[in-house]
């Protein structure tokens, strides 16, 4: 037997539905325009008919219908597309900020202008010619002082904007981890209340749309992957095999400043104090661009420095000044290695344990045409440990140079102006390793023994390593020379290494810059100090510029320029190209999300319409009801 | 796509122009500057080629620069060689007037003093200066004279006149690059350009076992020649004769000792190598007194050969005593080899001449290349550059009409 006013209380039902549908109508148009929202539906269930077999049965056929009822307010969302957009996130954040940073890096090289370096180095090359045409103007010795003025001072500036880039990520990375934490702590508050609202049975959809958008931007920072398998209810964020956030705990990142690398932020976990390894998003690129591709960039203008003041400062040495002053150095580096025998204190232990050399020539004068006729093997340093370069009876000195330059060392060799193997140490890959020293040489034979005169005896005790505080004892001559103190001595002679970077260092040698006569313009002969008009140590100089010089795996001035530039175009133009494909991708992927998540106006005002009628007919029933039982109450005379 | 979301196709057209207004900035930005690109990456290897050819071009200007300034420096040589070609041409007609025995003695004197003043002419030509200032026959020296005159009095002379003139210039050659690692002599030392005869040193020490002590070495004319311990003296005159140096060695077969001869007129310069003692203890130079060459010949040597201005001495020594013997014999001989020394250097001096014009013109055809070649590197195809401007532009004005009519209608407007 159904209640008289069961038909009431189904209109009701009916009624607060469809008012509840044009709420949810009301609220996906009010958020039309909010980010990361997803549009609500609401569900509506037939509210169970009576009666339920378990209650006593009233004898009638067929269940009566009791109207309808909202089961739930549920997001329309694609959680598998979420996840390929958070995994898609890093790519877009890594290429988006490499890019960004490379147009600075760019920019930096100043090319191809006549404000670079190189163009700076084109005109101290010719300032030098002009020297030798007339090495007994005083007007010649102060345009070769101006110019390399004005070569320091371009190579200083490129230095600091190079620095200036790494110092301006270094901040981003400390930015980019404080926003990293900080969105984690809002992830795992925003779990704590979904929990709560999951655990009484309801959605909480807008909490849910928070989250999924913090996570979509703590994508773009970090690699990370999200994962609520074990417990649907605990939400976790990995990135790399790491928890950031599980449910309500948050392991955050932690910046300290890394002595071994320039004093630059290093990121680790606060409770085991590892170092945390980002493999990419933006923060990785950051660190990267950082630590490899900036820190590139300076240590080639480092090498070319210091090559450059060394070939330099070798002839001039050599040559003579207007009032026969000799053995003086054009360019001065500060600080070098201060020990006379390249001796340095590496540990800081107090004791001198490491030698710090730069560049090692033997004493003989090599052709390069002649056959060796010699068999061995040497061993050089590499990226990653020695390398083993085996040298045979048939080849040229030419080969053997020739396989050392290509074999991917962190040594270069050539044969100098007068002939003599001369070996260099190029920046080193690995950061532990310091830049411009020499760390092994070593042969099994007699090629740079007997030959060229580098070591004083083959296999590994003749060998010259770094890690022996007076290492340089075992070069060919006993003791081995600072160049410059000894030109006409027998034995190799050495350079020892600088300390830190060249580039922010390099100046004009003081002495010059008071007496320009000091300038070395002629080479003398005979062991005599040259006259006023000899210029020949100027066209020497000037002469660099076109010889094979090993700039590390660049043969001559030339070669390292059009490299440089062409590594950094390349890599940005690499960036721009991965920005520009993973941009499309994103927006491909977010178009699909829009499309299943969005909010769509005209849907909107036609559910609108469709809710209103439904709440218009139930109101039409309630009032016929009401007429029924009006009938029943008036009419029936009560 | 399935479904639109209201803010897709607001998404879509803002993704549209924010790429077409990107593009269109950076076609603008090519437009301003002229060149095909903006940063490094827009062609990495084009950037990387214009900066080896720009440093060419720089590297090409220099070499032009070198080479006309030289060309400059070789013609005023030039003029100074000629007139002294001319006084000598004239000392020649003297020489063979003079010769002819029909004249007096008061003639020749008259001669001799007009032999005279041409000497005084032709030592002010040796020491004349170039426009910067510097000797031009000094080899590397930068002051003073390069050729030292002393003076005194000669039978039949008035007053004091030109007894000697010594070379006190270096043979120090200057060099010039007039294009990559290839260089031209700058330079003519005075003592090759003046001077009459080969020269011959006769060492007067037996040397027929002489053996180099230790290794060492030994410079003729500014060259290095390397001689290791126990050569001979045979070995020496070898390595000496396949040297790059025009001299010639030889053993006297009477005293057994060395003889160098130069192979062109030119003055000898001698010297042992730093420590080494080999050329005095064959009795040719002395290093004692840290005398230069050319002044450090041995005393005992015997040396023949002389400058220019020996020969023109000699003549106006011999005119003023009225030997015409002399006049019609050596004398006319030697002033005839200073002539010839004097064709030989203007000879090589318009060869050179002529190799600089070669070389300039070269470079003049060669820099407007490379920098064509850098210009298509680099520089804009402007025709290129507004054609995708405008249609650019055109993209643009349509996207922005689309964009105005994105929402023409909507069910709002027609609910009431």
């Amino acid at each position: 037997m159904s209640s008289t006013f069961s038909g009431i209380e189904l209109g009701k039902r009916a009624l607060i539905a469809n008012t509840e549908a044009m709420q949810t109508v009301g609220h996906n148009l009010a958020n039309v325009n909010t980010e990361g929202y997803s549009r609500q539906r609401v569900e509506f269930n037939e509210m169970d008919p009576l009666d339920d077999p378990a209650l006593n049965r009233t004898e009638r056929p067929g269940q009566v219908g009791q109207g309808v009822v909202v089961a739930e307010v549920v997001r329309v969302r694609d959680e598998l597309l979420d996840k390929q957009i958070v995994s898609q996130s890093g790519s877009e954040g890594y290429w988006k900020t490499r890019s960004q940073y490379l147009s600075f890096l760019e920019k930096a090289q100043n090319e191809p202008t006549d404000v670079s370096v190189r163009h700076r180095l084109d005109m101290f090359w010719s300032s030098w010619q002009d020297l030798s045409q007339h090495p007994e103007q005083m007007a010649m010795r102060k345009a070769v002082l101006e110019r390399g003025q004005g070569l320091v001072d371009s190579i200083h500036q490129q230095y600091k904007s190079l620095k200036h880039i790494a110092v301006m990520i270094n901040d981003d990375v400390q930015g980019t981890v404080t926003q990293v934490n900080d969105y984690l702590k809002q992830i795992a508050k925003l779990n704590v209340q979904i929990e709560k609202v999951q655990a009484q049975g309801d959605h909480p959809n807008d909490l849910l749309d928070r989250r999924d958008l913090l996570v979509g931007k703590l994508a773009e920072l970090v690699p990370i992957t999200t994962v609520n398998k074990r417990d649907p209810r605990e939400f976790q964020i990995h990135m790399g095999g790491i928890h950031l956030v599980q449910g309500k705990i948050v392991s955050p990142l932690e910046t300290v400043g890394d002595p071994t690398n320039e004093g630059y932020w290093k990121i680790i976990r606060p409770d085991t104090k590892e170092t945390v390894n980002i493999p990419g998003g933006k923060l990785g690129a950051l660190i990267e661009l950082r630590d490899k591709d900036t820190r590139g960039q300076i240590q080639r203008l480092d090498e070319m420095t210091a090559n450059f003041a060394d070939l330099v400062n070798e002839v001039h040495r050599e040559g003579y000044g207007l009032a026969g002053t000799t053995g003086q150095d054009f360019f001065v580096q500060q600080p070098m290695v201060l020990n006379r025998d390249g001796s340095y204190d590496r540990k800081g232990t107090g004791v001198f344990d490491s030698t710090y050399i730069f560049r090692i020539n033997g004493d003989h004068k090599l052709n390069p045409q002649a056959l060796i006729g010699l068999a061995g093997q040497l061993t050089l340093p590499g990226p990653n440990g020695l390398v083993k370069i085996a040298y045979h009876p048939a080849d040229t000195v030419q080969d053997v140079i020739n396989r050392i330059n290509d074999s991917g060392l962190e040594i270069s060799a050539r044969l100098d102006r007068d002939g003599q193997l001369s070996f260099k140490a190029v920046p080193s890959a690995n950061p532990e390793n310091p830049d411009f020293v020499i760390r092994h040489i070593e042969d099994s034979g007699q090629f740079l023994v007997g030959y060229a005169g580098v070591l004083a005896a083959s296999g590994p005790q003749g060998a010259f390593d770094w890690n022996n505080p007076q290492a340089v004892s075992v070069l060919a001559g006993g003791t081995g020379v600072p160049t410059g103190t000894n030109p006409t001595g027998k034995g190799a002679t050495f350079a020892v290494a600088p300390l830190t970077h060249p580039a922010a260092w390099i100046s004009i040698n003081k002495s010059l810059v008071a007496d320009p006569g000091k300038i070395a313009a002629g080479l003398g002969s005979n062991g005599q100090s040259a006259g006023g008009g000899d210029g020949s140590a100027a066209l020497a100089i000037a002469q660099i510029r076109n010889t094979v010089v090993m700039i590390g795996q660049a043969r001559t001035f030339g070669d390292y320029f059009e490299e440089t530039v062409a590594d950094i175009g390349l890599k940005g133009q690499t960036a721009q190209i991965s920005m520009e494909t993973q941009q499309d991708i994103m927006k491909n992927l977010r178009d699909t999300r829009d499309s299943i998540s969005g909010v769509n106006i005209d849907e909107e005002m036609s559910n609108l319409l469709k809710f209103q009628h439904g709440y218009q007919a139930s109101a039409r029933f309630i009032s016929t009801w009401n007429d029924m039982l009006d009938t029943i109450i008036r009419h029936m005379g009560v | 796509m399935q479904r639109i979301s209201s803010n897709m196709t607001m998404n879509d057209m803002d993704w549209s122009l924010r790429n077409q207004e990107v593009r269109m900035a950076k076609v603008q930005n090519e437009m301003g500057t002229q060149e095909k690109f903006t940063q490094l990456r827009d062609d990495p290897i084009a950037a990387a080629e214009s900066t080896r050819l720009q440093s060419w071009k720089y590297r090409l200007d220099k070499f032009e620069q070198n080479a006309s300034q030289l060309q400059t420096n070789l013609r005023f040589t030039e003029s100074s060689i000629q007139r002294a070609q001319s006084i000598l041409q004239r000392l020649n007609e003297l020489a063979v007037q003079g010769a002819n025995g029909t004249y007096t003695q008061s003639d020749l004197s008259e001669m001799g003093v007009e032999t005279n003043e041409l000497l005084n002419e032709l030592v002010s030509l040796a020491n004349s200066k170039g426009p910067d200032g510097q000797p031009v026959f000094g080899g590397e020296m930068i002051d003073g004279s390069p050729w030292r005159v002393l003076k005194g009095r000669v039978p039949g002379s008035e007053g004091q006149v030109i007894t000697q003139v010594d070379y006190i210039g270096t043979i120090g050659q200057k060099q010039t690059e007039i294009s990559d690692n290839t260089f031209i002599k700058a330079n003519f030392p005075g003592n090759a350009v003046f001077w009459a005869d080969n020269q011959r040193v006769y060492s007067q020490v037996d040397s027929q076992n002489f053996t180099v002590p230790s290794d060492t070495t030994i410079m003729i004319d500014g060259k290095s020649i390397a001689l290791k311990a126990g050569d001979s003296v045979q070995a020496i005159i070898a390595k000496i004769n396949n040297a790059p140096v025009a001299v010639k060695a030889s053993l006297d077969p009477v005293s057994n000792g060395l003889v160098l001869e130069t192979t062109q007129p030119h003055q000898l310069f001698l010297q042992d190598g730093p420590g080494g003692n080999t050329l005095q203890a064959l009795g040719v130079i002395t290093n004692s007194m840290g005398q230069k060459p050319p002044l450090n010949y041995n005393q005992d040597a015997k040396v023949f050969g002389g400058s220019l201005f020996d020969a023109v001495i000699r003549l106006r020594d011999n005119m003023l005593k009225g030997n015409n013997q002399f006049l019609g014999g050596q004398g006319l001989a030697s002033i005839h080899a200073s002539l010839s020394n004097l064709q030989t250097t203007l000879a090589e001096l318009g060869a050179r001449d002529e190799r600089l014009t070669e070389t300039e013109k070269t470079l003049k055809d060669e820099i407007p290349k490379v920098v064509e070649m850098n210009s298509n590197l680099v520089d804009l195809d402007v025709t290129d550059g507004i054609t995708k401007l405008k249609m650019l532009e055109l993209t643009h004005d349509a996207t922005l009409r689309a964009a105005g009519s994105i929402y023409p209608r909507t069910l709002m407007d027609f609910l009431r």
